[in-house]
């Protein structure tokens, strides 16, 4: 009994000892992290060398709790930046500078410089990609400019700008005028032969007078280097193909008036077809359905007459928009709609002897539109605010 | 109340197949690297041809009934013969042992705490694995149900989460591959999730009804290929191309779960259900081994073998391989052709042996006639 | 050199003897236990008979007594005349006076029904006096000696008579007990009131009148060399396991201690398990309960002095399940029994969680919320492990306080230190805020289910200190740990994670959710081999609100 005695109390003392142990291997205590919330590449001076720009939340300047009170003029971010060739490397360096360190699983984006861009990602966004902290659903941006300037500019209505471009980035639903994201996307692209993607683009501009930040358009990638832009509706014209459009605006002239609708919900389905001659088709159809909105005039757009005029000229609306897109893409020369992919699914061995010249394919590729609208709802009132005609 | 002998029902050795066969989710990645985005088809194939090689297991217990394989292999070739094929087996279910908690190392290590040194991560694992054999195989087999529900709920609520997320156009392009591509990843399939069931052929002796063993093995190994076949459609149709190039797809895949910012970073229960899963692969198999050497040796109590073969297990499944680059190659090429002569190639010609046996006599009378 | 050889060789070969030993005998007793065999019975009380003199007899009582000053003997002749010389034995204030009075002095003084000559002559018999004379309910007949202290020390009054070899026993047990009153460990809102007292035979009372039945069996031992406390067990006769009563009444013979004082001491020489964690054995006050039980086809232990009754077996899921559930409607019932098996979870796993989450994996924290956290831990000393333990130890301290505090200091105290000091080790930059909270809420929700509040308090310190050493990790290989041992852990004999573990679908109805009565057909399986069901079929309540056709 005495033997079993001492053992329990081995046992329990070892347990006790445990407790100290709290040092070991993998355990962090919460502040000795240095929290990254954005991350911004740009290319240095010199072509070899990637400058990081890491933002670090500051969580005494984070109104939270008791210590928000008196803290309110320090500044709840801090950019540092480094200077190297790996970019691992880099990431690492900081630790020069910085008395914690970086912790980046909760990274909201990824800012990519305009000089960067062009020159191509790839490489320095294979950390990223293997990097266990680093998380795929991050959101990903090309600053017209540099990123480092982006990351510095102090937000308005929010305490960090990385969380404030986040937001951003998710109100852009609403217009569709940007595409969102994320860094999975974008590998999914990379991997792909002949995918090229889109990732939005960011700048510093100017309103009443004070600097913020503008997101709107996107940036063309071919392959990993950065080929041109789009601007609002050519890249809205893109989200109708790729089906990622949210909500916006579409305004429309019929009958001498003109009427804003809201889009609520579209759906397009690709179908290519490889004619018997071997020439490749593209039909696109897309089904949408919109909200009246408003309209300017005296004429009561919502009879049976003009609900259709409306419906046919939203469609033609829809139908310009892509068509811009798809020539400012076939200048480009960049798959960025997925058609490769889609021929790839439906006739995957004629695809294996097409993917080689897919860059000619794609400049005369045909492509058919088909546009269904709808209007749905109609609003609180059902005649424009005008005294009705006798 | 039970008198001294361990009993295992039916419907809790059906439960214990398919959780047996869930804990194979880690190891999509081998057939993720070979078949890619097919691996779909590679499953739903493999799984009818793994029915037909499980028939070969049933068949043999029903020859011999309350008999385990290292058993019935003494019974039918000899003694001396029988002891050589039950070392094979022994070393088949030792090594599987290793190689699952090798996994569960690397998993743990890579993804969860990669400064913890691997000794302390398993040590603390075979402990518990240890723990659980020594209790009884009872303890053990009757987790199996409430493990396959868990397994059942994580999968299906990543599914739920994932749903906007999944585009089944990723599955598309069918049968576009060159079909040595096909048959060895079926190869794969069948030898690694499927037939590895050969380590419940040791848990026979105790099962309470011998009929009704062929039932629960076949229907165990449909809801673990049910399982297996959701996981791979979900994996294929979140990740699509990049499917082929992450090292543990299902993980990747519950990190992606974002819905309205609240409901995000989910990965904590897949981690959890893997190590438990995982836990119960090795808890059997290292019950297998244990068990086999004491049938073997003809030792009364397989109890006291527990720590030694536990602690061989630790100290081995440190680095069984050189790098994790041969540990993949292992998966993708020599692991079916290693495990198959085990699997099948023995078994079968066990039981062959055994239907010669039984023919014998009866060639006899029939010559009378 | 040679010398120091020889000595450690020496102490070498006795040390492996003794080992050796050691190991034998723990390998013996292992087999033996695993038997199920019963250590051997008590050996055999002393068998000393009375003598057929008065006077001897009465002065071997004071002996064995030691002269107590409440040993009282009363000497009178019984009938008119010269009488039969008979002596009363009692102890005071266990024996009730009155009855002695009213019912045994009287008619034995005044002895009516009885020819005057037969007692003159010393020729009526302790059978006559029995059949004729004496108007107390219960009178038996004794020999030995023994057995007359015993019901001397149990209230009895002991009828000595000259010339006789044998003594009556009369029942005039008169001792002070407590009234059936609330049970005050158990505080219902709906349901029976009364609790079990001290005095086992008025618990045995309680139960016979929930359960009118004659199969309801009660058996009755004494156990406890010194205390000689009597305890008796009851079980319905037909639906309770043979080898479950078989087996109860095996373990009581067998335990051989000095002292009986709570059914919580004889809970420890019977259970299953006893370097588990877990409880094998429940408790309960009250008699509703207990009756419960046996009707599933348990069995109930009743110990005299003791109002806990022990029930026998324990499964874990009783722990989450309490008496007013049956009594209230099901729906609400089974919320509360989710919320508590949510509770409990919460109050094993929160501050490991915490612990772990913010010292291993802060990547699993929603973004807001890890700002909020690490804001909070600026500045503070202690890492989370030691300021979690910190904080439960302080917990643990003003719960023990709360309870022995007289109970106007306790209330104040236990509300006082919960605010005051959290607040102000928060204020003074000790604990960090969220700290305080996750261990309130630990502390709260352990009170859902007290029968496993103590096991709560040790998994919690187990998993803290495994989420301490490696985090999620830890903690899943903890909680495996704790499977696979109550996966295994028997009470006697029945499985204790039924039904959860060997899946018995049947019985999950009142696991987890608690299915209308109705709907409760069948009892546990295993529990009560021969008869299982309750009712034939579950037939729903006749809806009262639909009229003939149904509509």
């Amino acid at each position: 009994m005495k033997n079993r005695f001492r053992r329990i109390t081995g046992v329990a003392v070892a347990a006790l000892i445990l407790v100290g142990l709290t040092g070991c291997w993998n355990s962090r205590e919460l502040n000795t992290l240095a929290i990254v919330m954005g991350i911004g590449f740009d290319q240095a001076n010199d072509l070899e060398e990637v400058e990081i720009t890491a933002q670090v939340v500051k969580t005494k300047g984070i109104k939270g709790g008791k210590n928000g009170g008196g803290s309110s003029q320090e500044e709840a971010f801090i950019n540092f930046t480094e200077i190297g060739t790996g970019s691992f490397d880099i990431i690492r360096e900081f630790t020069h500078v910085s008395s914690r360190k970086l912790y980046f699983t909760h990274n909201q984006i990824i800012v990519i410089g305009e000089n960067l861009a062009r020159s191509g990602i790839r490489n320095t966004l294979d950390m990223l990609s293997r990097n266990h902290e680093a998380r795929m659903n991050v959101y990903m941006l090309v600053a017209k400019g540099s990123a480092k300037d982006v990351l510095n500019l102090k937000p308005e209505l929010g305490e960090v700008p990385a969380m404030e471009i986040a937001q951003l980035m998710e109100a852009q639903k609403n217009t569709s005028h940007t595409p969102d994201t994320f860094f999975y996307e974008v590998t999914f692209s990379l991997v792909s032969k002949t995918a090229a993607f889109v990732i939005p683009t960011v700048e510093i501009g100017d309103s009443a007078g004070r600097k913020v930040l503008i997101v709107s358009g996107s940036a063309v990638f071919k392959t990993d280097k950065m080929v041109g832009e789009l601007n609002e509706k050519e890249t809205r014209g893109l989200l109708w193909v790729t089906d990622d459009i949210g909500s916006g605006i579409i305004e429309i002239a019929v009958q001498g008036v003109t009427a804003e609708l809201e889009i609520i919900r579209s759906n397009c389905k690709i179908t290519p077809e490889i004619g018997a001659d071997g020439s490749v088709k593209i039909k696109l159809k897309i089904t949408e359905e919109s909200d009246f909105g408003s309209q300017t005039g005296s004429v009561n757009l919502l009879t049976m007459e003009n609900i259709q005029r409306m419906e046919e000229a939203q469609a033609q609306e829809i139908r310009k928009e892509i068509e811009m897109v798809l020539e400012k893409t076939r200048t480009l020369n960049a798959d960025i709609f997925g058609f490769g992919e889609a021929l790839h699914r439906k006739y995957p061995h004629q695809w294996e002897s097409m993917e080689a010249e897919w860059n000619e394919i794609f400049k005369a590729l045909d492509v058919e539109i088909e546009v269904e609208t709808k209007i749905n709802s109609i609003g609180r009132i059902d005649q424009p605010n005008y005294p009705s005609k006798e | 109340m039970n008198n001294g002998k361990e009993q295992i029902l039916s419907a809790q050795l059906m439960f214990s197949v398919g959780c047996f066969i869930q804990s194979s989710t880690l190891l999509t990645s081998f057939i993720a690297d070979v078949a890619g985005n097919e691996a779909w088809i590679a499953v739903i194939a493999s799984y009818g041809l793994s029915m037909l090689l499980v028939r070969m297991y049933v068949k043999l217990a029903k020859l011999y009934p309350g008999k385990s394989i290292v058993q019935i292999s003494e019974a039918v070739f000899g003694p001396v013969l029988g002891k050589i094929l039950s070392c094979f087996y022994i070393w088949f279910f030792f090594s599987l042992a290793i190689l699952n908690t090798s996994d569960v190392g690397f998993f743990v290590n890579n993804f969860i705490m990669p400064e913890t040194p691997k000794m302390a991560i398993l040590l603390m694992f075979i402990f518990v694995c240890a723990w659980a054999v020594r209790r009884g195989v009872e303890t053990i087999m009757r987790y199996g149900q409430l493990f396959l529900i868990m397994g059942f709920s994580v999968v299906g609520l990543f599914c739920i989460l994932l749903f906007k997320d999944m585009s089944f156009d990723n599955l598309m392009p069918v049968f576009a591959m060159p079909v040595m591509k096909y048959v060895q990843s079926i190869h794969i399939v069948t030898i690694i999730p499927f037939c590895e069931i050969l380590a419940f052929t040791m848990v026979f002796p105790y099962v309470k009804d011998q009929e009704k063993i062929g039932r629960s093995l076949y229907i165990g190994m449909t809801l673990g290929a049910i399982h297996l076949l959701v996981v791979v459609l979900r994996d294929i149709s979140v990740l699509g191309p990049v499917y082929t190039h992450v090292t543990a797809p299902s993980f990747q895949v519950t990190r992606l779960i974002n819905i309205g910012n609240v409901i995000t970073r989910m990965e904590f229960f897949y981690e959890v259900a893997v190590n438990i899963l995982i836990f119960f692969k090795v808890s059997v198999l290292l019950f297998a081994a244990v068990l086999a050497v004491a049938q073997t040796f003809h030792i009364k109590s397989y109890r006291s073998l527990v720590i030694p073969i536990a602690v061989l297990v630790i100290c081995i499944s440190m680095a069984p391989f050189i790098s994790a680059a041969e540990s993949g190659f292992w998966g993708s090429n020599i692991a079916p052709f290693y495990s198959a002569f085990f699997e099948i190639i023995l078994p079968f010609f066990t039981l062959i042996a055994a239907l010669i046996r039984s023919m014998i006599p009866e060639e006899g009378e029939a010559g009378l006639k | 050199m040679q010398y120091y050889e020889s000595r450690l060789k020496i102490r070498g070969v006795i040390m492996f003897r003794e080992n050796l030993k050691k190991i034998t005998y723990w390998m013996v007793k292992r087999q033996l236990v695993a038997n199920d065999e019963v250590i051997g019975e008590r050996p055999p009380v002393q068998e000393e008979n009375l003598s057929g003199n008065l006077k001897e007899n009465i002065a071997r009582i004071r002996e064995e007594m030691g002269n107590s000053a409440d040993l009282v003997v009363r000497e009178f002749s019984c009938g008119s005349g010269r009488g039969m010389p008979v002596a009363l034995v009692y102890v005071d204030g266990m024996a009730n006076a009155k009855i002695l009075n009213e019912s045994a002095i009287k008619p034995l003084m005044f002895g009516t029904g009885l020819k005057n000559d037969a007692c003159r002559h010393g020729k009526c018999t302790l059978a006559d006096l029995k059949e004729k004379l004496l108007s107390i309910a219960e009178v038996n007949t004794l020999q030995t000696l023994d057995s007359l202290l015993q019901g001397i020390l149990s209230g009895d009054t002991a009828l000595l008579a000259d010339e006789s070899r044998e003594a009556l026993m009369l029942t005039s047990k008169g001792f002070e007990k407590r009234s059936v009153t609330e049970p005050l460990s158990e505080a219902v809102i709906r349901g029976p009131r009364e609790g079990f007292t001290e005095s086992i035979r008025t618990n045995t009372s309680l139960l016979r009148r929930k359960i009118k039945n004659p199969a309801l069996t009660i058996e009755s031992m004494t156990i406890g060399e010194k205390t000689r406390t009597a305890v008796c067990f009851a079980y319905i006769r037909g639906v309770a396991n043979e080898e479950l009563i078989s087996s109860i009444r095996d373990r009581l013979k067998a335990v051989r201690t000095d002292a009986v004082l709570d059914s919580g001491c004889l809970e420890e020489y019977i259970e299953d398990a006893p370097f588990s964690i877990f409880p094998t054995l429940g408790y309960t006050e009250k008699p509703d309960v207990a009756a419960a039980k046996i009707l599933e086809g348990r069995a109930a232990i009743l110990v005299d002095g003791s109002p806990f009754a022990l029930t026998a077996p324990l499964l874990f899921i009783e722990g989450f399940q309490s008496a007013e559930d049956y009594y209230f409607r099901s729906y609400y019932m089974s919320l509360v029994r989710v919320l508590r098996y949510i509770s409990y979870i919460i109050t094993i796993f929160a501050p490991a969680l915490y612990v772990a989450i913010t010292t291993f994996h802060q990547e699993l924290l929603p973004t807001d919320l890890l700002f909020t956290m690490a804001a909070a831990r600026e500045g503070i000393p202690f890492p989370a492990v030691e300021e979690a333990l910190i904080m439960l130890i302080t917990f643990e301290i003003l719960r023990e306080a709360g309870v022995r505090l007289p109970r106007p200091v306790g209330q104040a105290l236990s509300i006082v230190g919960a605010l005051v000091i959290g607040d102000a080790a928060v204020s003074a930059g000790l604990i960090g805020a969220p700290m305080v909270i996750v261990i309130a809420i630990t502390a709260v929700s352990v009170f859902l289910t007290p029968n496993l509040a103590n096991t709560a308090a040790i998994l919690r310190l187990i998993f803290l200190f495994l989420a301490g050493f490696m985090g999620g990790y830890g903690i899943t290989i903890g909680f495996i740990g704790v499977l696979i041992h109550l996966g295994s852990l028997k009470s006697f004999g029945f499985p204790y994670f039924a039904p959860f573990a060997p899946y018995r679908s049947a019985d999950m109805k009142d696991a987890v959710i608690r299915s209308p009565l109705w709907m409760l057909a069948t009892r546990p399986e295993k529990m009560a081999r021969r008869d299982r069901k309750r009712l034939d079929f579950f037939v729903p309540p006749a809806d009262g609100t639909k009229n003939e056709q149904g509509e």
